[in-house]
């Protein structure tokens, strides 16, 4: 196997050349228009937006400050300003079921016009109607009915006088009704008078009464029939004078409108309620918004206003709650009652946004209930109903509505990241059905020359956004190098804007603090390490913790069955690395690797599968053929939380080879990377912050020169090292092995060859595999004796 | 001040009326009326007498207007009946006048109908009187020696007002003064050559306004037409002195 050297310093960092940035400033570069490194996104999106079909809605998924939302914005403004304007929305009276409200569609802008024209129609009405009843000729014709009304009842009080006085009797008015009277001269007969008259004569009156009795019985039993008539005959007479005094008012009001059949239907309804109800609605006042009322009914709440609106509407809903989404029902308060009534439905996203577009941030969906849901039934129903949720769960039973639905024609479009949209699609069978074209947001794109340009683009576009200082050469190719480390790949850049937004705000704010009138790569290194600065207290504890030695880490000698594993811990968007002990003790035993991480479980199912995987290795590397009669152990010294990954399984693995081997592995060397069933060494993730994190810890030790970090080789891609680790590189103060398989990562650990089997099988004599194998059949070996002395029935 | 005028003073308002009907409606218009001439009034709640010896007699009975059913006519609930509708008389009057700052007194009398309105208008210069139920006729009217208003139910605050007018007629001048005084509107003026119906129709759902002179109260055709008629009737008669300016409503 030939020698594994540490990698070059140009292999270690990939530098951004301002000279191939063909401007001074990027005030010289033109804005972009589209995001860049989306195109599958954006196909995606524009797919999405041009297939009309009502379950084409869209979900835009990616991780966080990609620029979805600026991106999905920008393509739905875009297309929405080609497209129609949606009629208004309103809601109305529903004259034959007041409790279900009407809802109206009218051409955009004409909604306001509808709305203000009947408010007039109705302060006029209140003036008008009382106009019109108070005229001398309605009264005459209503005083005409009233005394012709009374003129039977007059005329047979006056019959009935007449008879009762040609039998001496006299009609009296008592407090509560009528009577009858003996009378003599004009005065009622005094009781006296009436004990000293012959019987017969009292017997006569008597009966008289009687009868005079019944035939006023049947006058007063007629009144309210006559009442009745008279009643009739006024209100005819109202109904006709109002109908002459609306009828031109709301006639103005239907020419607007002529076109619309549906308007000039409702406004035929409300001629015909006005008509009936004048006395009401001249009687009510014309209240406000909140109580409006008799006259509120002929109102018109205007759910849904585009006269401001060019083109279609592109609704971004920050608060998608069930009600914000599908409209409420409001209610006021009388007398301790919640009541409401047509004017106080309110209007949710979906009404605003129909005929054009509904942005909604999925987790906010999600996290508000029954947005979800109700979104869905919305989208499947292609309308929207607004319903109280307190109502639809029969939680409260106040007064409430059930207000006509209107249609809907929306394309809604989710954001969220890439696991809610993983699961949404697994586990909502509703969700493939509505959602059906899915932008997928990648967090990078590669870099080249003509993506670097791109880049500055970029960086000029967020710059004049966020009116920032322009960026000089050297700056912009600050900021793609920390894109590049952003993407953890050197021939990658990311695309999170909200990161990259940030950074530039904050080198700005540093170029001005010193008063340069450009953002030169000075502000931006100080941006970056002013960054750093605010989030590190946690690495400096941790590496103070190191150089004090309270935890244990050794970076020069050589131990057996010891090596550093490196581990990346990222504490509130801030990852860097750390060195781990690892230790591993074997001895004779049953084939068990123990993994005391996992028996305490403080060890993930990813890292438990690793050991299990070495445990394969080592035993058909070395005892294909004979039992694995060992019994190892592996730890994380001092830790006290859970370990997770497999990212430390070589180092476990070197440290068992190193146990068996009986052989020193070098401290000075951490170590990272998985292993496979084939002693292969793999990539894994957090390679930038798990050198530096151990080269930190060396600086602080002292520097030897031997020290170092073994990495997988198909991690070599992901450096993008600070400068400082790539300058000690450089000047052979630190090194960085990348290996392939155990083999070459072992020769670099223990300084020895690894070994490989001859055509007979065997290790080399002093090789590492040599001595493990040896090992392993003499545990074997040990095991066969003490199996064959316990069937002997000899003590070990 | 003339000499050879009487001294102005403030009208004296009387308003009489019996139980039952539309009584109250009539109390409270009649209120309104007196404080729209700037008089004081003097209410009285006149209860025939007739009716309480109805109610001695073994075979006094009346019918119920709510009920359409005859009863008994029992002293003791009479008694209580009067009484009510005398404390809610009152209590109208009180809020009324309340109102319009006018002078009041109010008493029940219990007697013969024509003596006590005989009563009344000898101390009024106006005595209204409720129209409905019927104290009196418009014959009786005429011999009674003031100015008399016939009051219909209803009777609106801007009920239209119109005015007889006939040549040679010397009341006319009070007439009108007493029509403007009682009108918040515009007082219409109509000959009497018109003829009843005219004047009738004019003063539709308000008050006729006619010189206790005018020849549209000769007649019993006229009086019946008047009678069947829906307005007031307003009969005036010059009083011994005239009502002061300052006593016409603003």
């Amino acid at each position: 196997m030939s020698p594994i050297h540490p990698l070059g310093a140009e292999q270690l960092s990939r530098r951004s050349d301002p000279t191939r940035l063909r401007f001074e400033t990027t005030a010289e570069l033109e804005p972009l228009d589209r995001a860049i490194g989306q195109d599958r996104a954006l196909e995606a999106l524009q797919f999405g937006v041009s297939m009309r079909a009502h379950d084409f809605h869209i979900f835009a998924f990616g991780a966080a400050g990609v620029g979805k939302r600026e991106a999905v914005r920008s393509i739905l403004v875009s297309r929405a300003k080609r497209e129609p304007t949606p009629p208004d929305w309103c809601y109305v009276h529903n004259f034959a079921s007041p409790q279900r409200p009407r809802c109206l569609s009218l051409p955009a802008g004409r909604g306001r016009r509808f709305r203000d024209d009947m408010r007039q129609l109705v302060e006029e009405l209140i003036a008008a109607i009382p106009a019109a009843l108070e005229t001398e000729e309605f009264r005459t014709r209503k005083d005409t009915i009233e005394s012709e009304a009374k003129r039977p009842h007059e005329d047979a009080l006056q019959k009935l006088a007449k008879d009762a006085g040609e039998r001496q009797l006299a009609l009296i008015r008592t407090p509560v009704g009528i009577a009858l009277a003996p009378v003599k001269d004009g005065e009622v007969v005094s009781p006296d008078d009436f004990e000293k008259l012959p019987e017969d004569d009292k017997k006569r009156l008597a009966e008289a009464m009687k009868e005079l009795e019944k035939v006023l019985e049947s006058i007063i039993r007629r009144i309210p029939e006559w009442e009745k008539e008279r009643r009739s005959k006024v209100r005819a007479l109202v109904r006709e004078v109002t109908t002459f005094a609306v009828g031109h008012l709301i006639g103005d009001v239907r020419a607007r409108f002529a076109d619309l059949p549906a308007v000039v239907a409702h406004l035929e309804e409300a001629e015909r309620d006005i008509v009936e109800n004048a006395a009401e609605l001249i009687g009510g006042a014309a209240g406000g918004p909140e109580e409006p009322g008799f006259a509120g009914r002929y109102r018109v709440n205007l759910l849904v206003d585009h006269a401001g609106t060019e083109g279609a509407p592109v609704i971004y809903e920050d608060h998608p709650t069930h009600r914000n989404l599908i409209g409420r029902v409001e209610h006021h308060s009388v007398q301790g009652a919640l009541l409401t009534h047509f004017g106080l439905l309110r209007a949710g996203a979906l009404h605003r946004a129909s005929g054009g577009y509904l942005i909604l941030d999925a987790v906010r969906v999600l996290s508000q209930p029954f947005a979800y849901d109700a979104l869905k039934r919305a989208l499947r129903a292609r309308e929207v109903r607004i319903e109280s949720l307190g109502d639809s769960l029969g939680l409260v039973s106040t007064q409430s509505l059930e207000p006509e639905s209107i249609p809907l024609s929306v394309k809604v479009v989710l954001i969220g990241d890439r696991m809610v949209y993983y699961l949404l699609s697994a586990l909502d069978p509703d969700f493939g059905d509505l959602f059906k074209v899915g932008a997928d947001f990648g967090e990078d794109l590669e870099w080249t020359d003509a993506s670097a340009e791109l880049y500055a683009r970029l960086v000029a576009t967020l710059v004049r956004q966020h009116e920032l200082l322009p960026l000089e050469r050297d700056a912009v190719a600050r900021v793609i190098e920390h894109a590049a480390r952003r993407a953890e790949h050197s021939s990658k850049l990311s695309v999170d804007l909200r990161d990259l937004t940030d950074l530039l705000r904050e080198a700005d704010h540093f170029a001005k603090e010193t008063g340069k009138g450009r953002v030169d790569r000075s502000s931006v290194d100080r941006a970056l390490e002013a960054r750093i600065r605010r989030r590190d207290r946690i690495r400096e504890r941790a590496y103070e913790l190191i150089q004090r030695g309270t935890v244990l880490i050794d970076t020069t000698g050589a131990k057996v069955g010891q090596i550093n594993a490196l581990s990346v811990i990222d504490v509130g968007g801030f990852a860097f690395g750390r060195p781990s002990r690892i230790t591993a003790r074997t001895r004779l035993g049953k084939g068990q690797v123990l993994d005391i991480e996992r028996e305490v479980e403080l060890g993930g199912p990813i890292h438990s599968k690793g050991l299990l995987i070495l445990q394969s290795f080592l035993s058909t590397r070395y005892a294909a053929d004979q039992p694995l009669s060992l019994s190892a152990s592996v730890v994380f010294e001092q830790s006290y939380s859970g370990v997770e990954g497999d990212s430390a399984s070589s180092a476990e693995l070197y440290a068992l080879l190193s146990s068996l081997a009986e052989v020193p592995l070098g401290q000075s060397i951490a170590v990272t990377g998985s292993v496979s069933q084939m002693g292969q060494v793999q990539a894994i993730g957090g390679v930038n912050e798990k050198i530096e994190g151990f080269f930190d810890v060396c600086r602080l030790a002292g520097l030897t020169g031997q020290q170092g970090v073994l990495i997988p080789r198909a991690n070599v891609q992901n450096l993008m090292l600070r400068p400082d680790v790539v300058a000690a590189v450089k000047e052979e103060r630190f090194r960085i092995y990348a290996v392939t398989t155990v083999d070459e990562g072992i020769e670099v650990l223990t300084g020895l060859p690894a070994g490989e089997r001859d055509a007979e099988g065997r290790f080399p004599e002093g090789s590492v595999n040599h001595r493990v194998e040896r090992k392993l059949l003499h545990f074997a070996e040990q095991t066969r004796r003490f199996a064959q002395d316990a069937r002997e029935g000899r003590s070990p | 001040m003339n000499s050879t005028q009487p001294e102005a003073r403030r009208p004296r308002v009387s308003a009489a009326w019996g139980v039952g009907g539309a009584t109250l409606s009539a109390v409270e218009a009649a209120a309104e009326i007196a404080a729209r001439l700037g008089g004081d009034l003097e209410a009285r709640l006149i209860e025939d007498a007739n009716l309480i010896r109805l109610a001695l007699l073994p075979i006094g009975r009346q019918l119920a207007s709510h009920t359409g059913r005859v009863e008994p006519l029992e002293p003791l609930r009479l008694e209580a009946e009067l009484r009510t509708s005398a404390d809610r008389a009152r209590q109208i009057l009180a809020r009324t006048a309340a109102g319009r700052q006018l002078h009041w007194t109010f008493t029940v009398v219990r007697g013969s109908i024509e003596r006590e309105l005989g009563a009344a208008a000898g101390v009024a210069d106006l005595l209204i009187i409720g129209r409905h139920p019927p104290l009196i006729t418009l014959a009786q009217i005429e011999t009674l020696g003031c100015s008399v208003l016939w009051l219909s139910e209803g009777l609106s605050a801007r009920a239209p007002v119109a005015l007889v007018v006939e040549a040679g007629d010397r009341g006319v001048d009070f007439a009108r003064q007493t029509a403007r005084a009682i009108s918040r509107g515009v007082v219409r003026e109509i000959s009497a050559a018109r003829g009843i119906a005219a004047a009738l129709g004019e003063a539709a759902g308000g008050v006729l306004v006619l010189s206790a002179n005018s020849r549209l109260l000769s007649g019993e055709e006229a009086r019946q037409a008047l009678s069947r008629g829906s307005a007031s009737i307003l009969v005036c008669r010059p009083p011994t002195a005239p009502f002061p300016e300052k006593s016409r409503p603003k």
